[in-house]
């Protein structure tokens, strides 16, 4: 009896070790849906937590200081959808997004159903800098209902494009100013199949956003 | 015997194991399937939004402008980095609109405006207008001005709508609201000179009903 159970549990280590191989790891589900915003916040110091720049993103970046940022994203007729701009106002540094790789839900109902409903989505992609380098990046972007309670938050993370390092990061938890809003899904929103880009660059991040 | 043993048991732990992952809800790579949402029309004709549009000495400049919805189910956006228009420039432009069926809406923002004329200048750290409207005949707008200087003077927005400052040779509107029969415009800031030689709208949202 004692053998037939560590056989079993040894076979349900192997079973469990395919799964593993297989299944990424708390992988997102395409967001079918769009997410729109504009705003500002103050990040480092007494406000919200940042990640400095280093590697190629100069380390007098995301120290200390106010970030502006316009970004939209969603999938629309079997495509991922979106474009946008991040300016550190400390440095300078700005980001300029020139693909978006994916668009996810992280929290929240995946559609959105209807149109004031709270929700959080990631958009991922390649971007272009002003300091010379191409970047792959994560924003995520939280719409909270109801809009007079001013939660809604915004965050950025930047990595190499070689090794997918993470060089950058701030986040509005909440924004300072703006608004970002969750819309509902349409018939436009026949969304690609996944990416899982999203995971991936997740997956080679040490410090993460502090919201979901 | 032992290997076929250990063959049968790790499959029977797989088909087990799928099972579990299958019945426990939780995030899945898997790409949903068409939301069904019905409602809506198919026009929404002139819902839109443009972050700077300036018109100097009868030369018009536009800046981060989606053009119009082509149906309630249509989506736009734009975006520039930086924009410059004869009077000034601004950073982080950005405008979007959206149609969600029976519901459409835009929006319009930017940060760092710039503007100078021959004798005043303004400035904003960012502005926002905002504008929706549904089939059942509603509509909504609003915005928001943050570190608006004109002249150096610091201007604390309201909230009202069309809040009108006059300084210098210049006349600024806050919050200006545009209803229509069927849609509102909402312009988060209109500056014109009053010889009507600079007119400059930043932050423009247009909702119609679709």
């Amino acid at each position: 009896m004692k053998n037939i159970i560590a056989k079993f549990a040894i076979s349900l280590l192997i079973g469990g070790l395919v799964l593993v191989a297989v299944t990424p790891a708390r992988a997102w589900q395409v967001g079918a849906d769009f997410i729109t915003g504009g705003g500002w916040y103050l990040f480092g110091g007494n406000s919200n937590p940042s990640f400095p720049g280093s590697g190629p993103i100069p380390s007098s970046c995301g120290r200390q200081g106010r970030a502006n940022f316009g970004w939209h994203g969603g999938v629309k007729n079997g495509a991922f959808w979106g474009n946008g701009n991040y300016k550190d106002h400390e440095c300078g540094l700005h980001v300029h997004n020139e693909l978006v790789r994916d668009y996810v839900c992280v929290s929240g109902p995946c559609p959105s159903a209807m149109h004031h409903q709270s929700g959080t989505r990631e958009i991922c992609g390649n971007a272009s800098t002003n300091v010379g380098v191409s970047v792959f990046y994560r924003v995520r972007m939280n719409d909270t209902e109801p809009e007079s309670a001013k939660q809604d938050k915004f965050g950025i993370i930047l990595y190499t494009t070689d090794t997918m390092t993470e060089v950058y990061g701030t986040e509005g938890v909440p924004i300072n100013g703006g608004n970002i809003e969750l819309h509902m899904g349409n018939r436009s929103n026949t969304a690609p199949a996944a990416s899982n880009f999203c995971d991936l660059l997740r997956a080679h991040t040490s410090v993460d956003f502090t919201f979901d | 015997m032992s290997k076929t043993r250990y063959l049968r048991l790790s499959i029977v732990a797989l088909a087990i194991g799928l099972s579990v992952s299958v019945a426990v809800p939780g995030p899945a790579s898997a790409q949903l399937s068409l939301p069904l949402l019905g409602g809506g029309g198919t026009s929404s004709s002139g819902t839109s939004a443009t972050a700077l549009a300036a018109t100097v000495l009868g030369s018009t400049t536009t800046l981060a402008s989606t053009g119009t919805l082509a149906n309630s189910w249509d989506a736009l956006g734009a975006e520039l980095d930086s924009g410059s228009i004869p009077a000034g420039g601004a950073d982080v432009l950005e405008a979007t609109a959206i149609g969600e069926g029976d519901f459409v809406s835009s929006k319009a923002s930017l940060a760092d405006l710039s503007l100078a004329t021959a004798a005043d200048t303004v400035s904003a750290d960012f502005t926002m207008a905002t504008a929706a409207a549904d089939s059942y005949g509603g509509t909504a707008g609003w915005s928001e001005v943050d570190g608006l200087v004109v002249d150096g003077v610091p201007i604390i927005p309201t909230g009202d709508v069309n809040q009108t400052i006059s300084l210098g040779a210049l006349r600024v509107v806050l919050n200006e609201v545009t209803p229509a029969a069927n849609g509102i415009t909402v312009n988060a800031l209109h500056i014109t000179t009053l010889d009507g030689l600079v007119d400059v709208v930043v932050g423009s949202a247009t909702a119609v009903a679709p």
